[in-house]
């Protein structure tokens, strides 16, 4: 009872800030599921006839910008939603979210966060943590460091998850990505490839592309030097934090001080007071979400015990990743379980 | 007239011999009325009146979740690639010291740039890979704990290990005691690819645990 007068005290204050309640599906087709912590936890049926696999929703944020895009609405657009998703490890989690799809500024950043921050309000007045991060930052980080483009790569898609992200600095650290009495082998495999036909398929890859792959791999290796260079900024970057209003200048210095060539504005941030309420904004750059749907910011609010109650940020890269039309999408949504 | 108890032992191959040892050994002797093709068995002494099925390993789980069997003798791959609604209806009673093997991932062996799973997420990027195996929900909670991605995982019901050399896909997740069968057809394993190590294990229906005579027969049966 209690938490049904909080979802509709809730749903009424998005609302009146402008956001437009958009009436989201309950399925949603599984090629759209990209994310594969989101995949494991899916309630799948599979449409024969059609030859199509559906999924309860697992997610409504993802189901509100798959909805939007089918429309042709090209103006910027404040949508709301709510309701239940669907996940194997969650009993129940209803979510309402408040979404500005077509966003073109940081004022539209700006106006996610400020909305975010009094929807915290509405819950409790009790002291709290709003914390910025950005994945654009930690990408143009990776860009700048001497490695080659494949190993930059793994790097970038592999911070979702922590515990695998942390396996892949060691290899890089230590140099152990290459077996070498594998490649001896393989290096012999290879002068017999050559003579092969190039464009003979191999389980399902042209000999040509394989070969190609190989040499990259084998002759474009890090140096050990630059590899654990690499791994010392990579974690001392994740380690920074600090009250909002200081974040352009902690990073500047760390750029220049680890001789990256990134340039950071003193309005970088869309929001640069220390303290909004109860609230304390602090930037962190270890702020990264465990799903893949966020590009640039992404920001949590979480209470004193450090539970994370709301989280949002930017993305605008997902609907073309999904094979929609893009979108520059920002947003943040409640889980009310 | 004692309770008749049923008990699942794989019909063929190599879990047959060693599970059939154990009955030998604890001087069960098993009557097959029509001979050694005879699928069905019996056990009649004046301690225990048992029924023996002989299945395929994979059946045994099912018949311990639908209660077709009190006790069975199987795999703990199939155990554990079986729904969760099965696995909560079984107990994993005790692991048996026969039937080790290891469920891995393979790769062609022509595909030399290819070692790890992130040189498998790398691939994939460029065009989706497909993956072929008899157990496809370990696989998939296997390739999402890895956060390998663009792989689709497709069903096997015969030999797995030729999918690889008809291009019918790029990468095989199967069970190998010696890998000798994979190497034959001309795969070998990835570096970070094994998913689980396996064993046969004693297994039984949770709700044949309050019958007494499953629980007497099952510590007899794990008696080393």
């Amino acid at each position: 009872m209690k938490s049904e007068k909080l979802y509709q005290k809730i749903t009424k204050l998005i609302q009146k800030q402008g956001f437009k309640e958009l009436k989201l599906d309950r399925v949603i087709e599984t090629k759209y599921i990209r994310d594969e912590n989101l995949k494991k936890y899916l309630f799948t049926f599979r449409d024969e006839k059609a030859n199509k696999t559906y999924a309860l929703r697992p997610d409504l944020s993802l189901m509100s910008l798959i909805q939007f895009s089918k429309s042709k609405n090209t103006n910027k657009s404040k949508i709301s939603y709510s309701g239940e998703s669907y996940r194997k490890n969650k009993t129940t989690n209803s979510q309402i979210g408040w979404e500005i799809y077509n966003s073109n500024n940081q004022s539209d950043e700006y106006e996610v966060i400020k909305n975010s921050i009094e929807v915290y309000k509405k819950i409790t007045k009790k002291k709290g943590y709003l914390r910025i991060g950005n994945l654009e930052l930690f990408s143009s980080v990776v860009n700048q460091l001497q490695l080659p483009t494949r190993w930059k790569q793994r790097i970038v898609d592999q911070m979702y998850d922590k515990k695998y992200f942390y396996e892949i600095l060691k290899r890089l650290e230590t140099n152990k990505d290459l077996d070498e009495s594998k490649i001896k082998i393989d290096k012999k495999l290879y002068n017999k490839m050559k003579k092969l036909d190039q464009d003979k398929i191999i389980a399902n890859r042209t000999v040509k592309d394989i070969l190609s792959r190989f040499e990259t791999k084998v002759y474009k290796q890090p140096r050990p030097s630059d590899g654990k260079r690499s791994v010392q900024i990579i974690k001392r970057f994740l380690k920074l934090k600090c009250p909002i209003e200081k974040a352009p200048k902690l990073l500047s210095d760390f750029f220049k001080k680890n001789k990256l060539n990134i340039k950071i504005s003193n309005d970088y941030f869309s929001i640069r007071k220390n303290k909004v309420g109860n609230l304390r904004i602090e930037y962190n750059s270890s702020e990264i979400p465990d799903v893949e749907i966020y590009s640039g910011l992404y920001f949590s609010i979480s209470n004193q015990k450090f539970i994370k109650i709301i989280s949002g940020g930017a993305f605008n890269k997902l609907s073309s990743s999904l094979g929609l039309r893009p979108i520059n999408a920002v947003g943040a949504a409640i889980h009310l379980s | 007239m004692k309770k008749e108890i049923i008990i699942c032992i794989s019909s063929k191959g190599r879990l047959k011999p060693k599970s059939l040892n154990i009955f030998k050994k604890k001087k069960l002797k098993i009557i097959s009325e029509k001979g050694e093709r005879d699928l069905v068995g019996y056990v009649k002494n004046k301690n225990f009146n048992i029924k023996i099925l002989f299945v395929h390993a994979r059946e045994a789980i099912d018949a311990l979740a639908n209660l077709t069997a009190d006790v069975a003798i199987s795999g703990k791959d199939l155990l554990f690639n079986s729904s969760t609604n099965v696995q909560k209806k079984i107990k994993l009673y005790k692991d048996l010291d026969f039937g080790h093997a290891s469920l891995k991932i393979f790769k062609s062996i022509y595909w030399i740039d290819c070692a790890s799973l992130l040189d498998v997420s790398e691939i994939a990027r460029n065009k989706p890979l497909k993956l072929i195996t008899k157990y496809r929900l370990l696989v998939e909670n296997f390739l999402a704990e890895k956060n390998v991605r663009n792989v689709e995982v497709l069903d096997s019901n015969g030999a797995t290990e030729i999918a690889v050399r008809i291009n019918q896909a790029s990468l095989v997740a199967d069970i190998s005691s010696t890998g000798k069968t994979a190497a034959a057809n001309d795969l070998c394993e990835l570096n970070d690819g094994l998913i689980l190590k396996t064993s046969a294990a004693l297994m039984v229906a949770k709700k044949s645990l309050k019958k007494k005579e499953v629980v007497k027969l099952l510590k007899l049966l794990s008696k080393s």
